[in-house]
């Protein structure tokens, strides 16, 4: 199976600007029109900024008559979690369903802003899920905050050719990495590996995430362990900072025009990106089209072979919705539904959590244009196998990776210690946590 | 001794001359190269974005493409945006322009207790910057019911103290006392005299008033952010920022660059359309109430 890349579906749908204008006229009229509606019809709205969603709304719409659904697309990132917040402020103004990234979900979960659909027939699902992102959405006494979607498990993409040339063919561990770095650095002068995006709050996290490290754990409602500069995240500051030192990676910020314009002239040969990464960089890419190649991230020994995550979503019911029920029926159908779940990662490809999916054949084997016509997503699947369950986000995530994006990114473009830069957000984390009235202990 | 004074006056004038125009000219280029960049720009794609060189063309123009696919893009959602905005920055102009003249009418003609006051007081919120006040408005609009709706942006966007204070200068020097005085004793209502002589006296300062608010609104960003969450109400600046922000979603993620970078060229077009139209009131406007 191929998987359609994002521009020939915007082609396929592309009507004439006249055309389109006509239809929103008849559509406007459609909805001015009285409509039958069964007495007995809710109707509940959902937040989501995945693209072309409304196509599994209108699935779940054909088999569910009596549940009527908005769809909203309240952006993503910082407006959508302000938007939200303000709306629980509020009091109204709040959707019914919602999509949260997954590292924003014990802060949404703190002020209480998610219902626990355990009971509403999320808890008898838990199985069907990757194990580790069931245990973001849930507690230990079993309440389930959401429905996963989707996860960023994180692999190396890379420049087939660029590395062959290099003589690289596996990178088993960081320690061989860094002598890939180098003698990638001696076949190409001009180009780097890859590039050390500590611009990037959830890329490095993904990284700690990998090594181990454990910097937030929620010990009561008030009472949180702060450990952002841990031992595993300091190995993984030193090691980098020891990289960038000798000139081993770039040291620019991602997601600028330089940043782009490198990855596709090969100038940085590589990115440590997540599952959703491929898809996004076929968007930007010309030049290097067709080159693309993946492989598993390195691991910090044999002993320990866990992946990173960056990224994902799960899908929520917010609290004190009035429609609870259907709220929830239409979460666990986006999450669960064989059907709408295949259509996520054909059409809108997001990464699947789905077991049924993942160990698919179809999934497995899928090919892309932007790997020259092979295919990757095992080395994907394989890397979300092994995501360490019990690394807990804080309750202010936001404010997490601003922090680190400052601190981290700024010493990976200024040259300076990425460990001191660790300690530095450390104490302003637990500066932050103590002004929201928790207690902060080690 | 003379001669050389004069010498030494020219060359010093020419001096001046050359460093006002070097400013000048440096001012224009740092105005004009994001518009340049801008231009070029939209007529790439998204790979030509970054695989050409960003201050030219690429070898094929993709502007049309560019435009019919931000058009048709999550059901052609940017028409929306456009049309949104020109209706908040219409009111919003208008609306501000109309409660400005005649506040500043009164606190110019009428004498009344506590007009240094009141007129103090509007000045000083001048100081207070708007986006402070984004998040006690809405709150405020919440409890009103009146969020996520046009009025949201409308009403907080007629609320213009600059303008007050810019109408009371330009109605002090453009509208003589004895005209008002004139007209009340041949019999003129209130009502007549503020529009029939007023209005039309102060024109050129209402047109740069309302300018000024068209373009604040058109611009603004922080209060409809907050305000709105259905896309149907957006305004450009908001939607095109969700979309370049889609980016770095990470989950579902998409690089629509070209889009945005095309959006915003049209975006910018209105405005400029605005001032190119009402630039001759808008100058006098300018000029005469910068005399006081």
């Amino acid at each position: 199976m191929k998987i359609v890349d994002g521009l020939s579906i915007l082609a396929a749908q592309r009507r004439s600007v006249l055309g389109l204008l006509g239809g929103g006229v008849v559509a406007a009229a459609a909805a001015a029109m009285p409509q039958s509606v069964a007495a007995d019809q809710v109707e509940i709205t959902m937040w989501s900024w995945v693209p072309n969603l409304q196509m599994q709304i209108d699935l779940f719409m054909e088999r569910n008559p009596d549940i009527k659904v908005e769809l909203v697309n309240a952006g993503q990132g910082g407006a959508q979690h302000m938007q939200f917040r303000n709306a629980l402020r509020a009091g109204r103004g709040a959707p019914d369903v919602i999509q949260i990234p997954l590292e924003m979900q014990a802060t949404f979960q703190l002020i209480g802003g998610l219902e626990d659909i355990g009971p509403l027939g999320a808890s008898e699902l838990q199985g069907d899920f990757v194990d580790w992102v069931w245990g973001q959405v849930s507690n230990e006494d079993g309440a389930v905050f959401g429905i996963p979607w989707d996860s960023g498990p994180m692999a190396i993409v890379y420049r087939g050719d660029l590395f062959d040339e290099a003589g690289i063919t596996e990178i088993p561990t960081w320690e061989d990495f860094r002598e890939a770095a180098a003698q990638f650095r001696e076949t190409h002068p001009d180009k780097y590996i890859t590039s050390a995006t500590f611009s990037s709050g959830g890329w490095s996290t993904g990284l700690f995430w990998q090594a181990g490290s454990r910097p937030f754990e929620v010990i009561d409602q008030t009472t949180i362990r702060i450990g952002v500069n841990d031992d595993a995240a300091r190995e993984v500051a030193q090691f980098w900072t020891e990289l960038l030192e000798a000139d081993l990676v770039d040291p620019q910020p991602a997601w600028n025009n330089d940043f782009y314009t490198s990855l596709d002239r090969g100038l940085i040969s590589s990115w440590i990106i997540a599952g959703w990464g491929p898809v996004f960089m076929e968007g930007f890419t010309s030049e290097s089209a067709g080159q693309w190649r993946a492989m598993p991230m390195p691991t910090w020994g044999e002993d320990n072979p866990a992946a990173g995550n960056w990224g994902g979503s799960s899908i929520a019911v917010v609290a004190g919705t009035p429609e609870a029920e259907a709220a929830a029926r239409l979460a666990i159908f986006l999450g669960h539904d064989q059907e709408a779940a295949t259509m996520f990662y054909e059409r809108q490809f997001l990464f699947p959590v789905l077991n049924s999916i993942l160990e698919s054949d179809t999934f497995v084997n899928a090919t892309m244009d932007f790997y020259g016509g092979q295919g990757f997503n095992h080395v994907f699947a394989e890397a979300s196998n092994t995501i360490d369950r019990d690394f807990q986000f804080s309750p202010f995530q936001d404010f997490v990776y601003e922090t680190l994006e400052s601190e981290l990114g700024g010493a990976a473009a200024n040259g300076t210690s990425l460990v001191d830069a660790l300690d530095r957000a450390q104490a302003t984390l637990a500066a932050f946590a103590r002004e929201q009235g928790f207690t902060v202990v080690d | 001794m003379t001669i050389g004074m004069t010498r030494g006056r020219s060359g010093h004038f020419v001096k001046e001359k050359t460093i006002a125009y070097a400013v000048l000219g440096l001012f224009l280029i740092y105005t004009l190269l994001p518009l340049y960049y801008l231009v070029i720009s939209s007529t790439k794609t998204n790979t030509q974005l970054f695989s050409t060189f960003g201050l030219w063309f690429a070898d094929d123009l993709n502007l049309v493409r560019n435009i019919e696919a931000l058009f048709e893009r999550q059901n052609g959602v940017f028409g929306r945006w456009l049309a949104n905005s020109a209706l908040y920055s219409v009111a919003g102009g208008v609306g501000a322009a109309a409660v400005a003249t005649a506040a500043g009418y009164a606190l110019s003609k009428f004498n009344f207790r506590g007009r240094n006051l009141t007129f103090a007081i509007i000045l000083g919120t001048v100081m207070v910057p708007n986006t402070a006040l984004v998040i006690p408005l809405f709150l405020l609009f919440a409890n009103f019911g009146l969020t996520d709706t046009i009025w949201a942006i409308i009403l907080p966007s007629t609320v213009f103290p600059l303008g007050v204070y810019l109408m009371k200068i330009y109605i002090d020097q453009a509208v003589p006392d004895e005209l008002i005085d004139a007209a009340r004793i041949d019999g003129a209502s209130e009502v007549s005299i503020f529009f029939g002589i007023v209005v039309r006296l102060a024109m050129p300062g209402i047109v740069t008033v309302m300018l000024l608010a068209f373009t604040s609104t058109w611009n603004n960003y922080f209060l409809p952010l907050v305000m709105v969450t259905d896309p149907r109400l957006m305004p450009v600046t908001v939607g095109l920022a969700q979309w370049n922000e889609l980016a770095s979603a990470g989950s579902g993620g998409q690089a629509l660059f070209s889009l945005v970078i095309t959006g915003a060229l049209i975006g910018v077009l209105p405005v400029v359309a605005m001032f190119l139209l009402l630039q001759r009131f808008w100058q006098g406007g300018l000029a005469s109430g910068a005399v006081k």
